[in-house]
């Protein structure tokens, strides 16, 4: 296992870019949209326990209104539990599988991964398989890594114990494939512009409005070039804020705009990691 | 040592104009990160800075170009070997091109020795993509005076490092050569990020109506002394679609107003150069 970042920093991994203005989605839809929701509460992470309060808001409370509204709306989302969250939760996870959205990792604990070895790396990403298995008797088939600090050696695990798609880095628009020694993925980008925590953590956090109006502006943009350049808007969104009836509120607002444009896909994180998959020859 | 010195003569300004737009922008490639221990990088920040000549740097020149709009690109050494086809393309468009140290150093945890072996390696790496030297300097993290003595005695026409003035003035060296400091200013987009060494973010039309301020009092105060706004733009944030969508409004919104003049960084050097 390659155990140093490449000359120039990146991770260990070949990265396989596909021609850009080759890529197409299915139905010849121009504009991929994924909703992704990291659901956790104090039980994953540390933090003072008044602060933890707000987060368990998101198993409580908020996850139950979020489900609602993506029933209402008729839409899928990749839902992200922390192994201990699962543990902690499990008629949470057999309600979202139940739903038909796509259950995913998020680490054992929400912790950045980046003082891991490889043996801890590997038992992380075990227990988180094994919480999730327990509950939903399927192997996950995404994962993204707290915080979004990876170590040397996540990725290349990931692949090597059997994941499609991982979601953790933010270079990029559109998914790409990363080869290992052993195995591969799918990474599908996400970034700080359309990631809850940039706006949420520390509080205070800014009203529903004003956070949604740069992220019409995120959609106009990549929409209007998925004209020429088909494109993938992808949301980190966290059910103790948007659960919360004024986010929720804006967020089915948002969510019914993007539904009457035409050519969008509201897609899983695996939808769109299988659809790559088996198109690889855009290459 | 460097000293300022007063201009000998006027300016020769363009006829007609009212205020001087410098658009720059800091093209990284992905070499402004931080680290998290040794060679290890904080792959979040890492890869926020990856999206720079992954994506970030083609939106931001489309935008660019849509205003047909002139700019200084400074670009870090580095960042030309992994970003090729961007790098010539920004030459083809005819933008100045300018220096941005090698690796997007702190040249404040730099020795002197150490300083000047980044000079080298930078001019080598420019030398060797574009066959040739640029005229100008800019470096996000300098150790002044030291820094920009060695900007002067590396024969760069001018710097735009310091942040203590809104317009250029004049450095003399001990050999008696002139180096133009053009100050780099304090509007960029900066002020909308969301990256998380500023752990705060700025909703980019907000930022937007506190240029348009900045910019409406440089215009409507140029009758006797024309003004300068300065606008330092990195591809890694303004490439982002929202502030690329408010930077499209706001070069919208400057374009309207005539006797403009939008220059690049070597030709208000050589106007000041003229002046001496």
């Amino acid at each position: 296992m390659e155990r140093e970042p490449q000359p120039n920093g990146e991770l260990p991994g070949k990265v396989v870019l596909p021609q850009r203005l080759s890529v197409r989605w299915p139905g010849n839809a121009r504009l991929a949209v994924l909703l992704t929701l990291e659901c956790y509460g104090g039980e994953a992470f540390s933090t003072i326990p008044f602060t933890a309060t707000t987060y368990n808001y998101g198993l409580r409370r908020g996850i139950w209104e979020v489900l609602e509204s993506l029933e209402k709306l008729e839409v899928k989302a990749t839902l992200h539990f922390p192994g201990v969250t699962v543990e902690a939760y499990p008629h949470v996870i057999e309600a979202v599988a139940k739903a038909g959205h796509e259950v995913a990792a998020l680490g054992y604990r929400y912790e950045p991964h980046w003082d891991f070895n490889e043996a801890e790396e590997r038992k992380n990403i075990e227990r988180a398989i094994a919480a999730i298995e327990g509950v939903t008797n399927k192997r996950p088939k995404g994962w993204r890594t707290p915080q979004a600090r990876p170590s040397l050696y996540t990725l290349q695990l990931l692949g090597e114990l059997g994941f499609v798609w991982d979601s953790s880095l933010h270079n990029d628009e559109i998914p790409y494939r990363m080869e290992f020694d052993e195995g591969s993925l799918i990474e599908i980008p996400f970034n700080h512009v359309t990631d809850y925590r940039t706006y949420y953590v520390p509080p205070p956090s800014p009203p529903a409005h004003k956070l949604f109006s740069v992220w019409e502006d995120e959609l106009d943009v990549l929409y209007k070039e998925s004209e020429r350049e088909r494109s993938m808007l992808t949301l980190s969104l966290h059910p103790a804020f948007f659960g919360r009836p004024g986010e929720l509120d804006t967020l089915e607002q948002f969510i019914a705009k993007i539904k009457q444009l035409e050519g969008t896909w509201f897609a899983t994180c695996s939808d769109v990691a299988v659809w790559w998959e088996q198109n690889r020859n855009w290459v | 040592m460097l000293v300022e010195k007063p201009l000998t003569n006027l300016i020769k300004w363009p006829d007609h104009i009212k205020m001087v737009v410098l658009i720059s922008v800091d093209f990284e490639g992905h070499w402004d990160f931080n680290y998290h221990r040794g060679n290890i990088p904080d792959y979040y920040d890492f890869y926020e800075h990856h999206f720079d000549g992954r994506r970030g740097i083609w939106r931001l020149l489309n935008v660019l170009a849509k205003h047909q709009m002139k700019a200084t690109i400074f670009i870090c050494g580095a960042a030309l070997k992994d970003n090729r086809k961007v790098s010539r393309e920004i030459e083809e468009a005819g933008y100045e091109i300018a220096h941005h140290s090698f690796r997007h150093e702190h040249f404040y945890e730099l020795t002197p020795e150490q300083e000047e072996t980044v000079f080298q390696q930078m001019r080598s790496a420019f030398q060797d993509f574009y066959g040739r030297d640029m005229v100008g300097f800019r470096t996000c993290h300098p150790n002044p005076p030291r820094t920009i003595e060695t900007v002067g005695r590396h024969g760069y026409r001018y710097d735009s490092s310091l942040r203590d003035d809104d317009h250029p003035y004049i450095l003399q060296m001990d050999d008696g050569r002139y180096l133009v400091e053009i100050p780099r200013g304090a509007n960029g987009d900066a002020a909308m990020i969301g990256t998380p060494r500023a752990g705060k973010y700025n909703v980019p039309s907000e930022v937007i109506t506190h240029w348009k301020t900045e910019f409406d009092r440089c215009y409507h105060q140029g009758t006797n002394d024309i003004k300068f706004f300065s606008l330092c733009l990195h591809s890694f944030i303004s490439g982002r679609p929202s502030r690329a969508k408010a930077l499209d409004g706001f070069f919208a919104y400057m374009k309207q107003f005539p006797d403009v003049w939008f220059a690049t960084y070597e030709e208000v050097a050589d106007l000041w150069l003229k002046a001496m």
